[in-house]
């Protein structure tokens, strides 16, 4: 299970292009929590899926209207996760 | 100043002067305006023509390609023509119009959810919601398109923008694009890996073209006597006369090019993507090898195999920057044996009764000027082209790949010839493809445009029959076209002259003859009904244990 933090422009059909790549890259949605905030939108949410994750966030990352993406992997154990905030790399590539 | 004129005021200050599309309800305000601009439009007879059409001009120029059409249908027509640029990262801007907005969402007339629609297959997707917004959404659409690795963009604008007051934009705000970009440490890693390798091969993606990175590739290659494979969208970029061009690898690569990457201990993976179709059973797939993959997309990277290092960025920066020598003697040798052991072994087309499809095509290729355009459709034609045929520039190869859309090739054709008007234009087609976007003949007739055609006709959906024959016991399903019409009386519907061969020995003079007239022309070719592609790679199977045609046919 992954916990992705993703703050993305308020654009039309932003936040349905993030479940978009989720599924198409092989996630399963888990549970997700979306608030707007002026012109942004703030989506938590958790997936999971058998491939590494970094084959999501790499994907997402290639929005257009993504600002920022936070990925915390959750480990099986409570209390043992690892907050890696994944720099994004190539905004419009 | 209306929506209309100020999309067609902002084209025609960005220099671009031609359109592809079809009009329609709720675009009709831009072909209005169409009337009292210099933007040159041009018809084709299906929105999905059309839109190859600007596939066609895009990626024979490296330039933007631009397309419209109307919502509903218009925008369903187009889809599949983003996808095939979404898969081959082609630079296109596609706008749509849509019903008005006080009509969304009522299910109106001609009414799609085309930004919904379109998500999974752009780069990016805009729908204009406030007339203030209509050219900075653009805008950002051309610069989109074209940045990093480049894509198709849609934009969908409400009829009533397109026919109210919009603001004028002032200034052109600049995206700010993020690229990646390697460090020095990585360069100096790569420089190493270079350094410490015996048998490396570079393996060319079409990213080299997009990036306009050829003149580099090629010093790069040449000063280090590197042997070179290439993909499909690679055609072009590596100089085929170097000594060490092994030409296309994968599924249907040339023997001593799958076998060179299966051997080698560095794969040098420049502006690709280890596609399915180039590795084979991927976990076999160069196993000796470590993978040095250099690309402008951080998700290409370990997407289908791990690399042993990765730099990332511009291709005309970091290209420059290895400057680790080569000198292999030992490897260049058993590069120069493969490849004179696997040479193809041209048919005499004079001696031969029936037309060899590999010869007829070299002989093509042979006949062309330098910076003659091939476009071509799907299927075993598209395989043949691709092993058989030369190119000098990536530019000049059209080919869908990563989709893999049959009736690519004569709207591509179409759109190469409207921007390169003094270039030969060939589209070459399978009869089964052909089909698939025959009314663009009409677009021919209409502005006129030189291109020629050449059918290669085996009265079969050929690559289906082929797959069936070797891999389904020979149930052929579905794919007998032997009731396709008579080519030759369709072009002369269209005033497309045209002419029929059957044997080996008509080949050249109906070459010479098709390429010394004046106007397009349709050259119907008929094949054999058996012949197939050679080599192939079966599914889940290892590139080196590629069928060569010697052990098939026996």
């Amino acid at each position: 299970m992954h916990q992705l933090t993703l703050l993305l422009n308020n654009a039309p059909a932003a936040l349905e292009r993030v479940l978009q790549v989720t599924r198409y890259r092989g996630f399963v949605l888990e549970s997700c929590d979306v608030r707007t905030e002026q012109n942004n939108l703030t989506v938590k949410m958790q997936v999971s899926g058998s491939r590494p994750v970094s084959l999501l966030t790499s994907q997402l990352n290639k929005l257009h209207d993504l600002e920022e993406l936070c990925l915390t992997s959750l480990c099986s154990s409570v209390g043992d996760s690892d907050e890696q905030p994944v720099v994004r790399l190539a905004a419009g590539c | 100043m209306t929506g209309a004129q100020a999309i067609l005021d902002y084209l025609s200050q960005q220099g671009i002067d031609t359109l592809f599309g079809y009009p329609g309800g709720a675009i009709m305000p831009l072909y209005d305006a169409m009337l009292d601009s210099p933007v040159k439009h041009y018809l084709c007879r299906h929105e999905q023509g059309a839109a190859f059409a600007a596939i066609g001009y895009a990626r024979s120029t490296n330039n933007v390609g631009v397309c419209v059409a109307t919502s509903g249908p218009g925008a369903t027509n187009l889809l599949t023509s983003l996808a095939d640029a979404m898969l081959d990262s082609v630079p296109l801007v596609v706008i749509t119009g849509q019903v008005a907005r006080p009509s969304m969402g009522s299910d109106a007339f001609q009414e799609v959810d085309v930004l919904g629609l379109s998500l999974s297959i752009c780069k990016h997707s805009m729908q204009v919601m406030q007339p203030e917004d209509l050219l900075p959404s653009l805008n950002e659409a051309f610069q989109l398109a074209r940045s990093g690795r480049p894509g198709p963009v849609l934009i969908d604008v409400p009829k009533d923008i397109l026919l109210g007051d919009v603001p004028e934009l002032m200034a052109l705000p600049q995206v700010d694009f993020q690229y990646p970009k390697c460090s020095d440490e990585q360069i100096e890693q790569a420089n190493q890996l270079l350094d410490e390798c015996t048998s490396p091969v570079v393996y060319v993606g079409g990213g080299v073209g997009m990036a306009n990175a050829t003149q580099n590739l090629r010093y790069f290659i040449e000063r280090n006597n590197f042997p070179v494979v290439s993909t499909l969208k690679g055609l072009g970029s590596a100089d085929f006369r170097h000594a060490g061009y092994l030409g296309l690898l994968g599924m249907h690569g040339l023997p001593a090019a799958n076998l060179a990457v299966q051997q080698c201990d560095l794969l040098i993976v420049i502006g690709a993507r280890l596609d399915d179709r180039v590795t084979g059973k991927l976990d076999e797939f160069a196993p000796n090898a470590k993978l040095l993959h250099i690309d402008i997309d951080p998700a290409e990277i370990n997407k289908r195999r791990q690399a042993d290092l990765s730099l990332l960025g511009d291709l005309n920066q970091i290209l420059p920057q290895l400057t680790a020598l080569q000198n292999k003697p030992q490897w260049l040798h058993t590069i120069a044996s493969l490849k004179q052991q696997k040479s193809w072994q041209y048919a005499d087309l004079t001696k031969q009764q029936s037309i060899d499809a590999p010869a007829m095509l070299r002989s093509l290729s042979n006949a062309l000027q330098a910076d003659a355009i091939v476009s071509c459709d799907v299927g075993q034609h598209q395989m043949w082209v691709a092993q058989h045929m030369q190119f000098n520039r990536a530019t000049q190869h059209l080919s869908s790949g990563g989709l893999g859309t049959m009736g690519f090739g004569l709207p591509a054709a179409i759109g190469a010839q409207v921007a390169n008007p003094q270039q030969q234009v060939v589209a070459v087609c399978g009869d089964g493809s052909f089909m698939m976007n025959v009314q663009e003949l009409a677009t021919l007739r209409r502005y006129p445009l030189p291109v020629k055609i050449i059918v290669l006709d085996n009265q079969r959906l050929g690559m289906v029959k082929q797959w069936q024959e070797l891999f389904h016991e020979q149930r052929y399903s579905e794919t007998d076209l032997s009731d396709n019409p008579e080519f030759s009386k369709l072009a002369a519907a269209f005033d497309i002259a045209s002419d029929v061969i059957t044997q080996g020995e008509q080949v050249a003079p109906a070459i010479k003859r098709m390429l010394e007239h004046k106007g397009a022309y349709l050259l119907h070719v008929r094949l054999n009904t058996t012949d197939n592609v050679w080599p192939i790679v079966p599914p889940n199977t290892a590139n080196h244990q590629m069928w060569e045609k010697p052990q098939c046919t026996s």
